[in-house]
């Protein structure tokens, strides 16, 4: 049985006419420590497809199995713990608590788990040290979106869902936040599946899945997977 | 590990220092007044019931036109199951006005508490009520002139059956100045020659009753016992007549009023807890509304923090953390205004509300003591409206997903198209007519709580104008320029008018029972001048208004010395606003209390009539009578409505301020962008501004019918069910076009914090939120 398994997973939004279906029999499987990206246009889906596997939205038909377990036959506060034992979240907008400082914002996530990391540690990992006693506003982007991966990866989550999380930044910052989910990935063990619309960086994946329309129109291991500092786009 | 997101709460009260500061101060506004209230209250109250438990208050006292048979007096004792005891008083009044009454001591019943020097014991002394004195500044060794006699003030009293100084029971009001009350020793009392001599008598029961209906009860068995009485000796009366005895007088009752009906011993813990009843609904409602707006600023909150909370909740915050997490700072500042509110309530406030209590009601000694019962009412019922209220309502906006958030549909409904509006209107009011439809909870909230502190304004200034309106109407609407209610028939000179007058009662059961004049007209009366039909009644209009009858309706009245109902078949309304009266014809007068034809027992009159024998004079009532009772009424009410009318306005800007200021807050981005565009701080404030202004202005104006229709209805359903007497509805429209003024002028202070406000907006705002 794989970490995560995902059958015939549909999705539609919308009634009458106006429906429009997002996901339309999606199978994809998922082994734990993979880095999986999912790529894809615009409205093929896979953000869908991300908050349907981190329990924030559900499905018309099939499932998402996580660990052996259905995250469809868990009830809103199940769904709840699920996530916050099992989950980290990073968005393309960073969300930070704008008058918490940036440890605070990472603590943030520490308060969640009952294994969390060490916290200064993963600041030195993430290049914040130095900036842990500023507020958001403070930082560059690049730096909010390293604080945002923070707060999501200090709790030490078994998979780590991150929804294009260099959308709204420029190519080095992007390289740098990649670089540092990769580091995490190989550090930490957790499981990454990342929503992209940048198809070179399926160089960096071990799993490639491609969505089209809702379906999947190619799912793959890399076998010759390259570190982010070599991906060029 | 302790919450993080705890850490926010300083920083998040700091910024945020003026909403939680409005909270604070509204809170303590609140609560130290109606907890000082409260705990004056309770203070009061047993003061008031202390007086009346340890120190004999009679059950009821009754009187004579002239001194029964002391046989009477023994029979009645004996079927009535009671003591009587001699309660003998006369009454004195001054050129201006003021009547003195003065009771001989009697140390078995109604013993004052004196509260400064000390009883009278010889000949040329009195004790005074302490609350005439004060009000009238006497003081133990002055001299008072009673009668023409010169007495020395050597007590001051608080008498338990006159905590409230009702000259007469079917007074609409107490009064403190033109009313006082004294007390002379026996030896001075029966040394005092007047004229005015009342022979009185109270009882005590010899067994206690309890209840209201026991009460009643009992005193329906005083009240049988001396109608026998009356006839039997009223029937010896008229042998002994017949028999040729000359010089001989009928005896009649002129007073019969049980304890539990009167208003001297009954009014003031009636007003207390009808007082307290009103303070606790006010704060309730008070309360609901602010914590309506603090929910409306957590919701702005929400939808300010929609991102992160998306964020938050989809790592596995639960939607009870988030709940408590938005709830603690308005909680915070909400019990920390309970607390100095309490602490106010019980010092400062709460001798400044005894003080207002003291000069109103003539009580003995005050003592305040820790209030459970205020604490609960003001602390524990609060708190749990607030947190239900505020706890709800975040549940509910909380109950969407995490994705939802993370969309920023917090409405929790589907996106809607956006209202199509025309483009012949201007830019700028299409602008913001978009303010008004995005902050539509924030203006409804606004409206709600501009209306209720427009009615709380509207009560605080509307009872001087409409006293002043009572008693020009009572004036306008007088029958005659002198009334005189005469003991035996006497003949007056001309000008005057006879008619016969009986007192009944209502029978009305959701009613305080009221005192109703039945006037006999003459026919073709040149005082009345609406012909009455026969066989029917005119009733007066405050009786027609405050007990809703209307032409051809039965009404029924109620005499209680005869135990007789009588019926009247209303022809319509005769304009006198004086009192409760029916009118009727004088022959049909006579026909119904079995008089004779000619019987009548005063006269209307537009002179004085100086011929009538002043002891055959009973009553006599001019309009400086009626006057006094509008000046009276509004000295009561003077240091109440004061704090009310500034209560309401204070209310009226700290909740203005506090909507509008999350109005700017909420669209400090799109200011930013707007000054990033070119748009001047005038302009803008020309756009946000104005809109609230509209609803500012137009709930200020949609108050004036909506707080004319609340008013009424509690005119109608609560104070005139509660209160004897008549006090007609009518608010001037002075009041509306102040209470207008009033809001208009204090939103320009919001409205200048507001601009202020916008001006501190750094145009980077947007820009921050947009990297």
């Amino acid at each position: 049985m794989s970490f995560v398994e995902i059958h015939n997973l549909k999705k539609s939004y919308g009634e009458g006419e106006a429906r429009q279906t997002v996901l339309s029999g999606v199978d994809i499987t998922i082994e734990k420590g993979e880095f999986c990206v999912l790529l894809g246009p615009s409205g093929s889906g896979k953000s869908t497809l991300l908050n349907i596997i981190g329990g924030i939205d559900n499905a018309d038909d099939g499932y998402v199995m996580i660990d052996g377990e259905k995250t469809a036959d868990m009830n809103e506060s199940r769904l709840t713990q699920y996530r916050r034992n099992h989950l980290g979240y990073v968005f393309q907008l960073y969300n930070l608590i704008p008058n918490l400082t940036v440890r605070e914002n990472v603590e943030v996530g520490a308060y969640l788990s009952k294994k969390p990391l060490p916290v200064d540690d993963l600041l030195k990992t993430l290049g914040l040290y130095e900036h842990r006693h500023k507020l958001p506003t403070q930082l560059s982007g690049g730096q909010q979106q390293r604080t945002a991966i923070g707060r999501a990866v200090i709790k030490n989550p078994d998979i780590l869902l991150c929804d294009e999380p260099t959308g709204a930044l420029d190519y080095n910052t992007s390289k740098e936040i990649l670089g540092l989910l990769e580091r995490i990935n190989k550090e930490y063990g957790n499981t990454i599946i990342m929503v992209t619309h940048n198809d070179a960086l399926k160089a960096m994946a071990d799993r490639v899945v491609k969505l089209r329309d809702g379906k999947v129109s190619r799912n793959y291991l890399n076998e010759n997977k390259q570190p982010v500092s070599e991906i060029e786009w | 590990m302790r919450n993080p997101m705890n850490r926010r709460l300083p920083r998040e009260l700091k910024a945020d220092f003026g909403k939680y500061l409005v909270i604070f101060l509204f809170l303590v506004m609140v609560v130290s007044v109606v907890s000082g209230f409260l705990v004056a209250n309770a203070g009061i109250a047993d003061a008031y019931k202390r007086n009346m438990r340890e120190n004999k208050l009679e059950d009821g006292h009754l009187s004579f036109n002239v001194r029964p048979d002391e046989e009477l007096l023994t029979n009645l004792a004996k079927h009535a199951s009671v003591t009587l005891y001699r309660a003998d008083f006369f009454e004195e009044s001054d050129t201006d006005g003021t009547t003195f009454r003065v009771y001989r001591y009697n140390e078995d019943v109604n013993i004052p508490e004196v509260t400064g020097g000390r009883l009278p014991q010889a000949a040329g002394e009195i004790a005074v009520d302490n609350l005439h004195a004060h009000k009238e500044d006497i003081k133990v060794g002055d001299h008072l002139t009673v009668g023409g006699r010169d007495l020395t003030v050597v007590g001051l009293l608080a008498l338990p059956n006159y905590s409230a100084l009702f000259k007469d029971n079917a007074d609409l009001m107490f009064e403190v100045e033109n009313f006082g009350v004294g007390l002379m020793s026996e030896e001075g009392f029966d040394a005092f020659d007047s004229d005015h001599v009342t022979v009185s008598y109270a009882w005590r029961y010899s067994e206690k009753p309890e209840t209201d209906k026991a009460k009643q009860e009992a005193a329906d068995v005083v009240l049988t016992a001396l109608r026998d009485e009356l006839v039997a000796t009223n029937t010896e009366i008229i042998q002994r007549a017949l028999a040729g005895e000359t010089g001989l007088t009928m005896l009649e009752v002129s007073d019969f009023l049980p304890e539990y009906e009167n208003k001297s011993i009954q009014f003031a813990g009636e007003d207390m807890n009808g007082d307290q009843g009103a303070m606790e609904v006010f704060l309730y409602i008070v309360i609901a509304v602010l914590a309506f707006i603090v929910a409306v600023t957590t919701i702005n909150t929400l939808s300010k923090e929609a991102g992160v909370i998306g964020t938050l909740r989809a790592s596995g915050f639960t939607r009870g953390e988030m709940v408590r997490h938005y709830m603690i700072l308005p909680l915070c500042a909400f019990f920390a205004g309970m607390l100095v509110g309490n602490v106010l309530g019980y010092t400062g406030l709460r001798d400044f509300m005894v003080s207002i209590y003291r000069e109103m009601y003539s009580l003995g000694k005050v003592e305040t003591f820790w209030n459970a019962d205020a604490f609960v009412k003001t602390t524990l019922i609060p708190s749990i409206i607030m947190i239900v209220i505020n706890a709800a309502i975040l549940i509910w906006k909380l109950r969407i997903g995490p994705l939802q958030f993370l969309r920023r549909e917090i409405s929790g409904r589907k996106k809607k198209r956006a209202l199509r509006l025309s483009r012949n209107i201007p830019f700028s009011w299409r602008f913001r007519i978009r303010i008004l439809l995005q902050n539509l909870p924030n203006y409804i909230t606004m409206s709600v709580g501009i209306i209720l502190a427009g009615a709380i304004i509207i009560f605080g200034l509307m009872f001087q104008p409409l006293l002043k309106t009572v008693a020009k109407r009572i004036d306008d609407t007088s029958i005659s320029r002198y009334q005189y209610i005469i003991k035996t028939p006497e003949e007056a000179g001309d000008g005057a008018e006879r008619f016969a007058i009986a007192t009944l009662e209502t029978t009305h059961k959701d009613y305080k029972t009221d005192e109703i004049s039945v006037y006999g007209i003459e026919a073709g009366s040149k005082f009345v001048k609406t012909a009455i039909p026969a066989g029917q009644v005119l009733l007066s209009n405050g009786y027609m208004d405050k007990y809703n009858v209307k032409k051809g309706d039965t009404v029924r009245l109620y005499d209680k010395y005869a135990d007789k109902t009588y019926e009247f078949v209303v022809a319509g309304e005769y304009p006198y606003e004086a009192s409760l009266a029916v009118f009727m014809n004088r022959g049909e007068f006579a026909e119904m209390f079995d008089k004779t034809p000619d019987y009548y027992s005063g006269y209307f009159s537009d002179r004085e009539l100086t011929e009538l024998s002043e002891s055959n004079v009973y009553m006599r009532l001019d309009s400086s009578v009626f006057g006094s009772f509008a000046d009276q009424l509004w000295k009561s009410f003077a240091d109440f409505m004061g704090p009310v009318k500034w209560f309401g306005i204070l209310m009226f800007v700290l909740m203005v301020y506090l909507l509008a200021k999350q109005i700017i807050e909420r669209n400090q981005t799109s200011i930013s962008m707007t000054k990033i565009l070119g748009f001047t701080g005038g302009e803008i404030g020309g756009l946000y501004i104005v809109s609230t202004s509209l609803v500012v202005v137009a709930s200020l104006l949609l108050a004036v019918p909506l707080v004319d229709r609340l008013l009424r209805l509690v005119f109608k359903t609560y104070l005139y069910q509660r209160m004897s007497g008549y006090l007609p509805y009518c608010v001037s429209s002075d009041c509306y076009w102040k209470m207008i003024l009033l809001g208009i002028a204090s939103y320009a202070a919001v409205v200048a914090l507001q601009l202020w406000k916008i001006h501190r907006i750094p145009k980077s705002e947007a820009l921050k939120t947009l990297e």
